[in-house]
């Protein structure tokens, strides 16, 4: 059986060995692996790019107070990124999946449609979610287009749930009993121990505390700290600018405070940031 | 002929996309074929999630053949034939000189010699290949080529050997090899022709034949059918998206826990088909604890971790619908009505909440109108119906909205019409069966367009996102079907008159029902109606076939400040049916029924000659208008009439008509006794008009004057040189003519 965290010291090993650079989470609240720069801005400009990383992700409308044994606020994402996609790329994901103890004799792998697209990010890539017996596992993604360019050449991005494949490898039904160091008895320290608090204080938070008012406000602060910042050619400050302003918004939607109108109206005003941002981002590596 | 097989190995290919895309590259490779003069037989193609196959059998070359070009004629300037001479490397001596149309030609005749088809075929796949329409593709690597998903490996071979060459845009050789299954058969796999392909792939465990893969499917359900005692629904949309997600089908069958089952089927159903591709399963009619699903692998257990597998990720579906669903039953349908206000509908209409009052009124509306007996009912069901999209379930499993509101609705004690109706709102309305229903769903629909159109959101063009063509059509079909006798613009205006008042379009009225009846219109003519009844039938409002029985002589303005037409005086019905007239205006279902017997009548002989008296009257009538037109140097009023008729097929009313169609025809100018049996017939039809009111009465009541009129048309000159007597004639065709505008519409053909 294998740990939470042994599953993440065999993709980073995987990955390493096969020329990722193996990076820290980017140290701020995203949605998901792809919005950290690392991903996001490096799938621009015709430099290549292999790179691998957990990236710890908050959703704040998915918190369920600790309560829902499939659901959490914040969840693990690991994070391969690679440009240009390699022709092999397909083969080097299965023999990851080997690395982490998946034995394709006993499995069912299967590579189902799943576009995705990130209305706030104007990104865009064709794929697959990954399933390994009826289960998501993966998301392979073609980058297509990001911030509204086009991408060339074409970055691939991997990302694991971690939870899903770790409750998978160890055959448990409830996300807060993962054993994530490894050990038993005494000395076992499960999912629960370490995020079971952070998920229902943070639910109750998203859900009941937040300031409606000083969101909008730090919003509009990020919003135009954004624009200047982008002005005056930083685009990776810039960038962390829109981050801000999008897990803003997404504290305002689990908040259930945006009308239909104004949710959309915040979406467009944060992919127009990354829009920005994308834009700025490329100029300067011309 | 020798083999020709190719494969491209593609990374997995959208399951929803492959039967089009197969048919598609099989049609573009016989194109090039044909465009090269390959001759080809025993055409085969094949897909399967990871490879398009195409095999055919090859001449070994090209047809051998005289392309004759046709040059300037020998006349011509020099300049011109030289031109012509250099640009296909001729000299005069080259060319030949031919007659066409008496003028003299220089043409040129170049042989096509034979060519190797080998030496052809990379082109022609590199062709077929590129252009491939794919509902979306991509560019991948460092590459700038668009495929559907990456392209791999193209297996070229023809007569035994692989073909030379390159894709050179993809950056692939071609080669005389592919790759067996993923995982069961991951090695190299060579193939002469497509018969030892398929031979080879097979024992490398892929079945590239979709419909093999299918009928496999379809024996292993047969088996654990009767091995389980089960009946799968295998319905034929899933089937066909799990056959295209496999290449080598292995069918398993995977339990549900019994504490699950108390779950409404649907709530079973839907994570197993819509989110996991599982094929529920029935024993004795009911849903049966077990599910069936294909797999894409022999697994050395048997495939007991799959089953696993599977049943955990379903298990934790059904935990989290079992969930929602014990925590909705707690909390009473209708107090769900408050959380409607927090769901907006659409920015300029208000709430999801305002929008169920608006339709729940229109449901009164309807049922006022007509005269239904269960309108408490008709209205529960309605301030009910959207109710459930505030539930737990519906958050979780959209497409159950409707399905839940009806459960939780009966466990509530609502009344069976009631609960009914709430599911039935979102279903195809042709497999509505209760009338409640039908009415909800009507209401629903009607509300619906009438908004939407009042904010301007109309379709344009293919742009329809709120659905409002196939609304539109769902109200045609459900008067149909339930025969709904009332007038729909008047709904149609009630339903606009409780809008929000800042900025509506106030044409919206007519503009919805005009838009209704152009769905009318397409309707009909699928129905089989002949195409000239339709168009005549839904041309306006006003067109005169639903006008029919509606004959009603008023002042009032009719809704959308639009006149009523008037009736003439000789025909006016009795006062004492004005109501139930008044009921007849804008009426779909009489359209229907009028427009099918209409196409049933002029299908028999006496359909026939009513037609062919009808055009010869107007003939004269237009004639002598012309005529008439052209000496008064086109009076106003008249001009304006003709324009109306010409493009309603509806008189338009005024005074003095009505006097010169009824009152001026003079008994003492006729001259002819042909004109005074025309007269008497003519007032005899009158008569019977008045009598019934039933169409297909008054269709044959004017059939029968075929005979009277012809003898008419024989033997009196309507143009006399008496300008009286000429005129009376005219106004006696006038009349004859006015009573058959009451029965058939303008633009008919004859």
């Amino acid at each position: 059986m294998k740990s939470f965290q042994d599953l993440i010291f065999s993709l980073q090993k995987y990955w390493g060995d096969y020329g990722c650079a193996i990076l820290q989470p980017y140290d701020m609240e995203v949605g998901a692996g792809t919005f950290s720069p690392n991903t996001f801005l490096k799938a621009l400009g015709k430099d290549s790019w292999r790179a691998a990383y957990v990236q710890p992700s908050r959703r704040p409308a998915d918190g369920r107070y600790g309560e829902n044994p499939n659901r959490v606020q914040k969840h693990h994402q690991f994070q391969v990124i690679i440009k240009p996609s390699p022709d092999d790329i397909q083969n080097v994901y299965l023999k990851s999946l080997e690395a982490v103890g998946i034995d394709y004799k006993l499995h069912d792998i299967r590579f189902v449609e799943d576009d995705w697209e990130s209305p706030t990010l104007g990104a865009a890539g064709l794929g697959w979610e990954v399933w390994r017996d009826g289960m998501e596992i993966t998301q392979f993604t073609y980058f297509q287009q990001v911030g509204g360019i086009l991408c060339d050449p074409v970055t691939v991005e991997l990302t694991y749930g971690l939870e899903r494949l770790a409750m998978s490898l160890q055959s448990v039904d409830n996300v807060y009993d993962l054993n994530w160091n490894g050990k038993e008895g005494d000395g076992k320290i499960t999912y629960g121990d370490v995020c079971m608090r952070q998920e229902v204080e943070f639910s109750k938070y998203s859900f009941e505390l937040a300031d409606v008012d000083a969101l909008k406000r730090h919003f509009v602060d990020a919003e135009t700290e954004c624009a200047k910042l982008a002005e005056n050619g930083v685009a990776l400050p810039a960038y962390d600018q829109c981050i801000k302003a999008s897990h803003l918004f997404n504290l305002m939607d689990a908040r259930g405070v945006l009308s239909v109108a104004e949710r959309a109206d915040r979406i467009a005003r944060v992919r127009a940031l990354a829009k920005l941002c994308c834009e700025t981002y490329a100029r300067n590596h011309e | 002929m020798n083999d020709f097989l190719l494969e491209l190995t593609v990374e997995e290919i959208p399951s929803r996309m492959q039967s089009t895309a197969i048919a598609d590259f099989e049609r573009l490779m016989i194109a090039e074929l044909e465009g090269l003069r390959i001759a080809y037989e025993d055409i085969r193609s094949f897909i399967s999630p990871k490879r398009i196959v195409f095999s055919a059998k090859l001449s070994e070359k090209t047809e051998e053949f005289v392309e004759e070009k046709k040059g300037p004629q020998i006349v011509a300037p020099t300049e011109v034939i030289e031109k012509f001479l250099k640009a296909n490397n001729a000299s005069k001596d080259d060319c030949v000189q031919r007659e066409v149309d008496k003028k003299t030609f220089l043409f040129i005749e170049i042989n096509h010699e034979a060519r190797d088809v080998r030496d052809l075929l990379g082109e022609a796949i590199k062709n077929a290949v590129a252009k491939i329409p794919w509902k979306k593709s991509m560019r991948w690597g460092s590459g700038h080529f668009y495929f559907v998903r990456p392209l791999r490996n193209i297996m070229a071979v023809f007569d035994g050997k692989p073909l030379e060459g390159e894709f050179e845009e993809i950056g692939l050789k071609f080669c005389g090899h592919t790759f067996g299954h993923r995982f069961l058969a991951p090695q190299k796999i060579e193939a002469k022709n497509v018969d030892e392909y398929l031979e080879n792939m097979r024992k490398a465990f892929v079945i590239a034949d979709a419909n093999e893969r299918r009928k496999m499917i379809l024996n292993e359900f047969k088996k654990l059918e009767s091995e389980r005692n089960l009946s799968i629904e295998a319905d034929e949309k899933l089937l066909d998206e799990v056959v295209g997600l496999i290449e080598h089908p292995v069918v398993l069958l995977g339990k549900v826990p019994q504490k699950f089952m108390e779950l409404p089927e649907e709530a079973i159903i839907t994570p197993m088909r819509v989110h996991q591709r599982y094929f529920p399963t029935k024993s004795n009619g009911k849903l049966a604890p077990f599910f069936v699903f294909v797999a894409d692998n022999i697994a050395t257990d048997g495939g007991k971790t799959i089953i696993a597998g599977n049943e955990r990720v379903l298990n934790a579906r059904l935990a989290d619908a079992l969930f929602f669903f014990e925590t909705d039953l707690q909390k009473p349908l209708e107090s769900r009505l408050e959380d409607l206000k927090k769901i907006a509908f659409n920015e300029k209409l208000g709430t999801i909440f305002d929008r169920v009052q608006r339709v729940a009124n229109v449901c009164d509306y309807l049922g006022d109108s007509l005269k239904f007996g269960n309108k408490e009912s008709l209205r529960r069901a309605a301030i009910l119906a959207k109710c459930d999209l505030s539930s737990g379930m519906v958050g979780e499993f959209a497409e159950l909205q409707g399905i839940m509101g009806s459960h939780y609705a009966r466990t509530q004690g609502e009344p069976p019409e009631v609960c009914a109706a709430i599911r039935d709102q979102y279903r195809p309305v042709d497999e509505i069966s209760e009338k409640l229903s039908a009415l909800l769903s009507l209401a629903d629909k009607i509300e619906l367009i009438t908004s939407f159109f009042a904010i301007g959101k109309e379709p344009t063009g293919s742009k329809d996102p709120f659905a409002l063509r196939r609304a539109a059509i769902g109200i045609l079909k459900i008067i149909k079907n339930f025969n709904l006798d009332f007038d729909l613009k008047e709904i149609i205006c009630k339903a606009f008159d409780q809008l929000p008042k800042e900025n509506l379009r106030l044409d919206a009225n007519n503009r919805v029902y005009a838009f209704i009846l152009d769905r009318l219109k397409v309707l009909l003519k699928e129905s089989g109606i002949r195409y000239d009844i339709a168009n005549a039938v839904t041309n306006t409002e006003t067109a005169v076939i639903a006008r029919s029985e509606a004959t009603k002589q008023s002042s009032e303005e009719d809704i959308g400040n639009q006149k009523t037409p008037h009736c003439r005086v000789g025909l006016r019905p009795p006062r004492n049916d004005d109501q139930m007239i008044a009921k007849r205006k804008n009426n779909i279902f009489i359209i229907f029924q009028n427009a099918s017997i209409l196409n049933d009548f002029l299908q028999i002989d006496a359909g026939n000659k009513l037609l062919s008296v009808y055009k010869r009257v107007k003939n004269i009538l237009e004639g002598a208008n012309a005529a008439e037109t052209f000496e008064n140097r086109l009076d106003p009023s008249l001009r304006s009439r003709m324009t109306m008729e010409r493009n309603h097929g509806v008189r338009s009313p005024s005074n003095e008509e009505t006097k010169s169609s009824s009152a001026n025809v003079d008994q003492s100018l006729f001259q002819e006794k042909e004109e005074i049996a025309l007269f008497e017939k003519i007032e005899e039809l009158k008569h019977d008009f008045l009598k019934t009111r039933d169409y297909k009465e008054r269709l044959l009541a004017c059939s029968k004057i075929h005979e009277t009129a012809s003898d008419f048309f024989d033997k009196v000159l309507v143009n006399a040189d008496d300008k009286q007597i000429k005129q009376n004639r005219l106004n006696l065709l006038e009349q004859l003519s006015f009573i058959f505008d009451q029965v058939i519409p303008n633009g008919l053909e004859g």
